[in-house]
């Protein structure tokens, strides 16, 4: 699309100079030619600095319209980049919390473990104190 | 193990429901189950009964219960809020479809959000995406419905679950690196009674002497409606008592019956519409042969015929996709170039002239699913599966 965009663009930037035609039978080439004289007399001078005028605004508009495609392009490139680093980064991050969740159920494991020995250790001095008390009695 | 489950189920009538319905009471032997659906309670008053079943939109705060979500993705919206919270929570996607293309243009163009649609197709194809979607939605270019629009799904996903190698393959070219487990899809027979064929016609109120082809599963295009009916009707004078019956219902774009008006068939071709799977299960035990096209192939893998496989009907379906992996000696496969007319041609005269051929046909798909596809093997699979996934990512 912005190929064609800029090849239509380039293709019309320059307005040139047309040569004058008559099709009317034999007087034809004398009128085109009068035309032509009386052009050179009356607006030629005129009209010719309006032309290039207008054919550098139409050459520089096409620049600037083929460098603002150009950026928008850029400006897309980056978009979509920015769009797949932050799939990235969510991937990264969800695979981080997962990692979190088998660390939790590690410790919960883990606590519940050290619990059960510590019960078992109070349940064992227990009895040993018990034990004290029935050799000192 | 304890996992966040993620599917359609009954009520919502989708070929994803039943499969998660089969493989649910399995896969729950085997770890923790709960269920997370979008608007809607399980029909199915067993899963209901066994299982916790959640809002979908608790799942955020709930996530921390478990050790891995596994969600179901098909490329229609009832999958849409599956889609979403595969993307803010990625967890293990089973790709029940390759092409995502449906889905996401419903949720974006179909909603007037042509910004959305048009940043998918950046994401996935870059520049050359852009101009193309641009063409696509001025007009000036048609919308394929093969189109994967997959890439951001399969980018987040910590793992990824294809129900054939063919798919496996398509997924690793487009993210190399990417953790693709290939898992059998499901086969369980609902078959509540055994019933011969001639039971079948009876109940029915088919000819019992006469020669039954069935296509199986919704009515659309790509099920080659045209060539299948074109062929028919080119055989019907050697088989005269042959009748093709449609077992299903067209999607609501899609109107086969000018289509079977227009070759004079009106009286031998018939579509049932919806049917429940007892009356399923009875229409493909009357049958003599079921023909399951599909091209292009959309990457699915079919339940439809491999239900038909498993219940010994043989069948022909097109030599594309996941129906290639299908051992030969279990259906026949049909070209999908040019020959597919002469080839179908070809096939359906030998099949209905030739009963030892069905019988024979019919005994090894039978095998063929309850070895491969039989439900129980396949949880262990998951199950092992969803271990292996979870290993690797906190190794």
């Amino acid at each position: 699309m912005n190929e064609e965009l800029i090849a239509e663009l380039e293709a019309g930037q320059t307005i040139r100079e047309q040569p004058f035609r008559s099709n009317k039978p034999i007087v034809g080439p004398l009128v085109a030619w009068f035309r032509t004289v009386w052009n050179g007399i009356s607006t030629r001078w005129y009209v010719l600095p309006l032309l290039q005028q207008q054919n550098r605004f139409n050459h520089a508009v096409t620049q600037a319209t083929q460098a603002l495609l150009e950026r928008l392009d850029e400006l897309d490139q980056r978009v979509i980049a920015s769009d797949r680093d932050a799939t990235q980064w969510a991937r990264t991050f969800a695979e981080d919390e997962y990692r979190l969740r088998q660390l939790e159920k590690q410790i919960a494991r883990e606590s519940d473990d050290l619990a059960q020995r510590l019960s078992r250790l109070e349940e064992m001095l227990a009895a040993m104190g018990l034990e004290r008390r029935g050799e000192s009695d | 193990m304890r996992i966040a489950y993620f599917s359609p189920l009954n009520p919502i009538r989708s070929g994803i429901s039943d499969y998660s319905e089969d493989l649910l009471p399995h896969l729950a032997d085997l770890v923790g189950v709960d269920l997370f659906v979008d608007g809607f309670q399980p029909s199915n008053q067993e899963l209901a009964g066994r299982f916790s079943t959640y809002p979908i939109a608790e799942y955020p705060r709930r996530r921390w219960d478990y050790d891995v979500a596994l969600y179901h993705m098909g490329n229609n919206l009832y999958h849409e809020t599956i889609y979403r919270m595969a993307l803010r929570f990625p967890g293990i996607v089973v790709l029940h479809d390759y092409a995502l293309v449906g889905i996401i243009g419903s949720m974006t163009a179909a909603r007037g959000d042509r910004g959305g649609f048009v940043r998918e197709w950046g994401y996935n194809y870059g520049l050359e995406g852009l101009a193309h979607v641009r063409a696509i939605l001025d007009g000036r270019m048609p919308l394929s419905p093969d189109e994967p629009l997959n890439r951001r799904l399969l980018d987040i996903s910590i793992g990824l679950v294809v129900h054939s190698d063919y798919l496996r393959r398509r997924v690793l070219a487009t993210c190399p690196l990417a953790d693709v487990a290939h898992i059998s899809m499901p086969c369980v027979s609902r078959q509540p009674r055994l019933l011969t064929r001639q039971a079948a016609r009876r109940e029915l109120g088919l000819d019992e002497d006469g020669l039954y082809v069935g296509s199986f599963g919704f009515i659309v295009p790509s099920k080659q409606v045209e060539p299948l009916l074109d062929v028919f009707a080119e055989l019907l004078p050697l088989f005269p008592n042959a009748r093709l019956i449609f077992v299903g219902e067209p999607l609501e774009w899609y109107d086969p019956i000018p289509l079977i008006e227009q070759r004079g068939l009106a009286d031998k071709v018939t579509i049932t519409g919806y049917l429940p799977f007892s009356t399923w299960y009875t229409t493909m035990a009357a049958m003599d042969l079921a023909i399951n096209l599909r091209y292009p192939t959309l990457g699915e893998t079919s339940a439809a015929v491999l239900r038909l496989l498993g219940e010994g009907v043989p069948t022909v379906v097109s030599d594309v996709g996941w129906y290639t992996e299908l051992p030969d000696d279990c259906v026949v496969k049909i070209g999908v170039g040019e020959e597919m007319r002469a080839d179908l041609r070809l096939a359906i005269t030998d099949l209905l002239s030739t009963p030892e051929l069905r019988a024979h046909l019919g005994q090894r798909s039978r095998a063929y699913v309850a070895t491969h596809h039989a439900v129980q093997k396949v949880a262990r699979h998951y199950a092992h599966s969803l271990e292996q996934f979870v290993q690797r990512i906190i190794s």
